[in-house]
């Protein structure tokens, strides 16, 4: 007859939360397209996988078209990087894990209320978050108290959070709706003269490369400063940018991948990054007689003020 | 200059050319690239400036267009209208709506956007953008930017069109300069460098003209200064050396002339000297031909007496006399046979025939002559004619003969012990033709080195002594030579002194084309013979005679050999032989020593014995008298001989049965029997001799004697061969010959001409009147016998037919009343002076008709009987007769004397 004792310790052992994989997850990472942003992104998500979770023979990475036409069976966990090989798969019945990252906010909520919901998606976003610009804004333009904003329906979720954080910091905003057919010149003319300060966000129908340029122009002959969600746009004429790079959304996938393969935990819905960079334009801040500080400082402060430390 | 080639112009011409074409082309093609170029240039300049104008603009109204500002277009089109040629400036929106127009002052927009004067540039404007992410999340296809709007440019050609027309004008005319500056430069350098070398040029074309003191000035300069000095200093050697030379040629010609003079004198002192010395060869030969020709009938005639005394004398001493008289007389008549003939050499006058010829009866002919001299001395004599000579030949008897003959008779001569033998043997054969070598080797005295050296040389002889030993002219090796020389031959000898000579020719003949077969030889096929002779070579040449003839030979040089071999073949056996041949030396012929060896070989045969004997005349000792199995003949014999006497041993035995062939005399008696000749002539000699030889055959002979008869005669029987004179009274040959043709039947008979011409037009109209073939006079035995052949179809084999020597002329100068058949000498001694008074008669009455008609008739004789004298004489007359000419009383005269020289020799008939 078995002993008691033992009995109990098989039990004890078989009730223990375990790690999910126990070094056997298996993970396959696909992306949207074999360029440069991609190929990073992976090679950073490979690199910050704790490898007592993702063995390395267990991670395999695909290009869409060839992970689609494979004969093997999924691995329990997909991640998906970028914009085509996410809408692709979140539309492919499966019971694996799938972790759309490296896309925007917009796409996500275009991707939600278009197809069912799937029970294990989960999907982490460039966008940031409202907070972190009007933190930015009053970094480097205190007296600023008229915020400018064309927005159209894509960033509009954004608005709510934008103008409650705004107001904490004593910012107005000043907002103009652009439908697809509106004057975008006229608009931008009157948000140039209506506002200290231009906040140009992620949105293709409000704010196509073509507008943008004239934004920046006029904006730059009314003296307004304008902050930008891209390296390429500080460099463009916009005073100041905040964005995440490829190696930083990949390590925030590995992040979110450590987390459930430590405590199987796999959060659904959206996630914005909190890793980000700042691009500050000195150039531009000198045509506008503004007084910005040196652009590793401005970047520790706002990190400081997220709870970390330094830029990352 | 302009009217003369350009390679006619002259040096300055040629120059400025030089100077000014390269210029011209160069400066015109230049030209043309520099001003079309910058048309092209201006063209696309002002292309380019509305380009860039436009483009400039286009960035600065973008705004403008995107924001609807017109007051910033009007400043932008302003500032555009503000460059050079810009006349107007559309600012158009995306939809190729006018949004702005500015123009200058007088400017028609309608109007400048058709003209071709103005330049339109058009561009569009397209909304610029900015990179606004940092990476693509949804990489798609890039588009150009969107058009917002364009930007229209109208600029004015007028400018430009000025300008081009100044840059024309102003090229043209830095050409043209360009041309006159080249020209003027290349007239002043033409002129500098052409004048001196045209002065050069007249002064050469005058120093040409003799003109030796023309000079040029010396201001050329440079290599022109160089070259004129050079010209005069020439001009001045030149005048020199043309002074000295001209000296020099007048001595020179003074000169020349003394010596063409002194040629001339020499020349005409030759040439009469030549001519002397032809007259005078011509003379000697003339002489010594008619000399050895005179001499000949006192010597023939004191040979004949001298004969004739040696018959009708007894008197020891006289007949002694006598037969030194005949020997003298011989020796004489040689000698003179002798220069007669090397004159005839010498004068080119003889030509070698070509006629088939059997070499062995040839040469036989040859031996058979020397035979009874070389037994008088009793020497061996033997023709050993080689298996593989061939036997019918196409050559020259009579010189082969004359040559051979030549040697034996040197070497019977110089031998007194010992023999002579003659060998025949093919030294080369191609396919048309044989090369002999004939050798004649003795044992007489020999020569050395030094007698050999001018052997062959005319009139001497190997020593001095020979001459006085031997006797003869010294001219018998140089006549051989001669002729072996015609034969395409070499003679030559090998002489070894006191041991003996060999004298050697050798000679080219045709081979007959077909092979006659001789029926004779084919009589003893098989039969077994035994030979016996001590000589070798006699024995030899005896085995191939008889081996020639298909018949079993042994032969052996040893009588005990032979007794042993005769035992050993018994009659009774199979093996027993039919005939027996002892050739006898002139020990064996002893009776003793001859009866003993006959003794012994009767113990073993009992057949026919055949001596061969070294004499002429032998007399078989009595016992042997009596037996009919034994006959007799001297050696080396004829093979016809040999053969008649070995047949008529084997019919006397009864050995075989033999039929005797037929003399070649009956041969053709039977070929001709039955023949039905109608033969035709004026001349009695003509139609004796004719009609003999072939009645003498067996034809059946009717004669005519002219035209007229001979028709009658023909139409009165049936005729197998017709012969028809042409020259004949009444009725010519030529029309008797067409009556005849015209009578029915006539066509299967042939008629043959007898003509003493030979030019091709009458042997045509012979032919078109019906005559078939031609008999030329004087006709020969042979050509005879060949035209029955030929067209009575009778077969006479050359070997059959009676041999005459030659038909010859030259052979026959000679021969004058000795080779006239005795019947026709007296007809003959009362024809010539017949014909003669005729001829003279004509001649003094100028009938010049009646001289031809009997000359042409003497001519016939003279052929007829080769009178060869008279025959030339003759025919010589007849060609001047035919040319026109008229013959004067010298030629007359001389017919006469030869005829009268004729009629001398003739013996006059009794």
């Amino acid at each position: 007859m078995p002993c008691p004792a033992l009995i109990l310790l098989v039990l004890l052992v078989l009730w223990l939360p375990l790690p999910v994989a126990s070094a056997s997850l298996t993970l396959d990472i696909v992306l949207s397209a074999r360029s440069a942003p991609y190929l990073e992104a992976a090679r950073a998500l490979r690199h910050n996988l704790a490898p007592e979770l993702f063995a390395e023979q267990g991670v395999k990475t695909w290009l869409l078209e060839d992970w689609l036409a494979r004969r093997q069976p999924p691995a329990g966990v997909v991640v998906t990087l970028g914009t085509r090989a996410a809408h692709r798969l979140v539309s492919l019945a499966g019971e694996y894990k799938l972790l759309s990252s490296m896309i925007t906010a917009s796409t996500y909520h275009l991707m939600a209320g278009s197809t069912p919901i799937r029970r294990h998606w989960a999907a982490i976003v460039l966008d940031q978050p409202a907070y972190r610009y009007v933190r930015l804004i009053a970094e480097l333009l205190p007296e600023a108290r008229r915020l400018g904003l064309l927005y159209g329906d894509d960033s509009r979720r954004l608005l709510g959070s934008l103008d409650a954080v705004g107001k904490e910091h004593r910012l107005t905003l000043q907002m103009i709706h652009v439908q697809p057919d509106d004057n975008v010149a006229k608009a931008i003319k009157r948000l140039v003269r209506d506002s200290d300060v231009i906040l140009a966000l992620p949105d293709p129908l409000a704010l196509s490369p073509q507008n943008a340029k004239w934004l920046l122009y006029m904006a730059y002959q009314r003296g307004i400063p304008v902050i930008g969600y891209s390296h390429a746009l500080a460099k463009a004429g916009a005073l100041a940018a905040l964005y995440t790079t490829p190696q930083q959304i990949g390590r925030e996938t590995a992040e979110f991948l450590n987390r459930y393969g430590e405590d199987g935990s796999f959060p659904a819905g959206m996630h914005t990054a909190r890793y980000f960079k700042l691009a500050l334009n000195p150039w531009v801040a000198r045509s506008l007689h503004i007084n910005v500080p040196e652009e590793k400082e401005l970047s520790r402060r706002l990190h400081r003020q997220e709870g970390r430390h330094g830029a990352e | 200059m302009g009217l003369s080639k350009p390679w006619q112009w002259g040096i300055r011409a040629r120059l400025i050319m030089l100077a000014v074409l390269p210029v011209a082309l160069v400066a015109l093609g230049l030209g043309y690239y520099l001003i079309s170029s910058r048309l092209s240039e201006l063209e696309h300049g002002l292309q380019q400036r509305g380009d860039a104008i436009a483009k400039g603009l286009v960035p600065a109204v973008e705004f403008g267009l995107f924001s609807g500002d017109l007051s910033m277009l009007r400043s932008l089109a302003a500032s555009a209208l503000a460059e050079p040629d810009v006349v107007a400036v559309d600012f158009l929106d995306q939809d190729q709506e006018l949004v702005w127009h500015s123009h200058v002052e007088g400017f028609s927009q309608v109007e400048s956007v058709r003209d071709d004067g103005k330049l339109v540039v058009t561009l569009p404007v397209r909304r610029g953008e900015v990179t606004m992410a940092d990476f693509e999340l949804q990489p798609g296809e890039r588009r150009l930017p969107e058009v917002i709007g364009w930007v229209r440019l109208i600029l004015s050609k007028e400018m430009m069109y000025e300008r081009r027309r100044q840059m024309i004008v102003n090229s043209l005319l830095w050409i043209l300069a360009g041309l006159l500056t080249s020209l003027l430069v290349a007239l002043r350098m033409g002129n500098r460098v052409a004048t001196p070398i045209i002065e050069l040029t007249h002064m050469v074309e005058r120093l040409g003209q003799g003109k030796m003191g023309e000079r040029v000035p010396e201001d050329g300069g440079g290599e022109l200064g160089s070259l004129q000095q050079g010209v005069n200093r020439m001009a001045d050697a030149l005048h020199e050396a043309h002074c000295s030379l001209h000296q020099r040629i007048e001595k020179a010609t003074q000169e020349l002339q003394d010596t063409v003079a002194e040629l001339e004198r020499k020349n005409r002192e030759l040439e009469a000297a030549r001519m002397q010395a032809l007259h005078a060869s011509q003379a000697k030969t003339d002489f010594l031909a008619k000399m050895s020709h005179e001499i000949r009938t006192p010597v023939n005639a004191v040979i004949g007496f001298s004969r004739l005394l040696q018959q009708s004398l007894s008197d020891p001493e006289q007949l002694e006399h006598v037969r030194t008289i005949n020997q003298a007389a011989s020796q004489l008549l040689c000698i003179i046979n002798d220069i007669l003939n090397f004159s005839r050499l010498e004068l080119g006058n003889v030509k070698l025939e070509a006629i088939p010829f059997d070499i062995r009866d040839c040469l036989e002919d040859v031996i058979t002559m020397f035979r009874p001299m070389v037994h008088e001395k009793g020497l061996e004599l033997v023709l050993l004619v080689h298996s593989d000579v061939p036997v019918n030949l196409v050559g020259d008897p009579t010189r082969i003969s004359q040559v051979l003959s030549n040697l034996v008779n040197n070497a019977v001569k110089f031998t007194q012990r010992g023999g002579v033998t003659i060998q025949v043997l093919v030294e080369r054969e191609q396919a048309e033709s044989v090369f002999l070598r004939i050798e004649v080797t003795d044992t007489g005295i020999g020569m050395s080195e030094q007698d050999k050296s001018d052997l062959f040389t005319a009139f001497s002889q190997a020593d001095s002594s020979i001459n006085r030993r031997f006797g003869g002219t010294g001219l018998g090796l140089s006549i051989a030579k001669k002729l072996v020389e015609l034969m395409d031959g070499e003679i030559d000898v090998e002489s070894t002194p006191d041991v003996g000579s060999t004298f050697w020719f050798t000679l080219r003949c045709r081979k007959q084309s077909a092979i006659r077969q001789n029926h004779r030889d084919a009589v003893f096929v098989g039969e077994k013979v035994l030979v016996y002779d001590s000589h070798p070579l006699a024995r030899r040449a005896l085995r191939n005679i008889l081996l020639n003839w298909r018949m079993q030979v042994y032969n052996s040089g040893d009588l005990e050999r032979v007794k042993q071999v005769l035992g050993e073949r018994k009659e009774s056996s199979g093996e027993a032989f039919k005939l027996l041949l002892l050739g006898l030396s002139q020990d064996e012929m002893r009776p003793g020593i001859l009866l003993g060896i006959i003794a012994d070989l009767r113990q073993h045969y009992k057949g026919p014995i055949l001596l061969l004997i070294n004499a002429e005349d032998y007399d078989l000792p009595e016992p042997l008298k009596g037996d009919a199995g034994i006959d007799c003949i001297a050696k080396p014999t004829r093979r016809d001989t040999l053969q008649r006497h070995m047949l008529g041993l084997l019919s006397r035995e009864g050995v075989t049965e033999v039929c005797l062939p037929e003399t070649a005399e009956q041969l053709r008696t039977q070929r001709l029997r039955g023949l039905q000749v109608l033969l035709s002539d004026d001349n009695e000699f003509n139609l004796t001799l004719v009609r003999t030889l072939l009645e003498q055959a067996g034809a059946m002979v009717v004669e005519a004697r002219n035209g007229e008869e001979a028709v009658a005669r023909f139409s009165e029987a049936r005729f197998d061969l017709v012969l028809m004179d042409i020259h004949m009274p009444v009725v010519d040959g030529i029309e008797a010959a067409r009556r005849i043709r015209m009578q029915a039947g006539s066509r299967m008979v042939p008629i043959i001409a007898l003509t003493a011409d030979v030019f091709a037009d009458q042997q045509r109209s012979l032919r078109q009147a019906g005559l078939d073939d031609c008999l030329f006079k004087p006709i020969t035995e042979e050509a005879l016998w060949q035209i029955v052949e030929r067209w009575a179809g009778t077969k006479l084999a050359p070997r059959d037919m009676p041999r005459r020597r030659s038909n010859d002329h030259t052979s026959t100068t000679s021969v004058v009343a000795a080779d006239i058949p005795p019947q026709l000498r007296p007809k003959l001694y009362a024809e010539l002076p017949r014909h003669l008074d005729y001829i003279n008669r004509a001649h003094n009455q100028a009938d010049r008709d009646a001289l031809r008609e009997h000359i042409h008739k003497l001519h016939g004789v003279a052929g007829y009987f080769k009178l060869s004298d008279l025959l030339g004489i003759t025919r010589e007359l007849e060609r001047r007769l035919a040319d026109g000419q008229s013959l004067d009383d010298e030629s007359i005269h001389e017919l006469n004397r030869s005829v009268e020289q004729l009629l001398v020799s003739l013996d006059p008939p009794t």
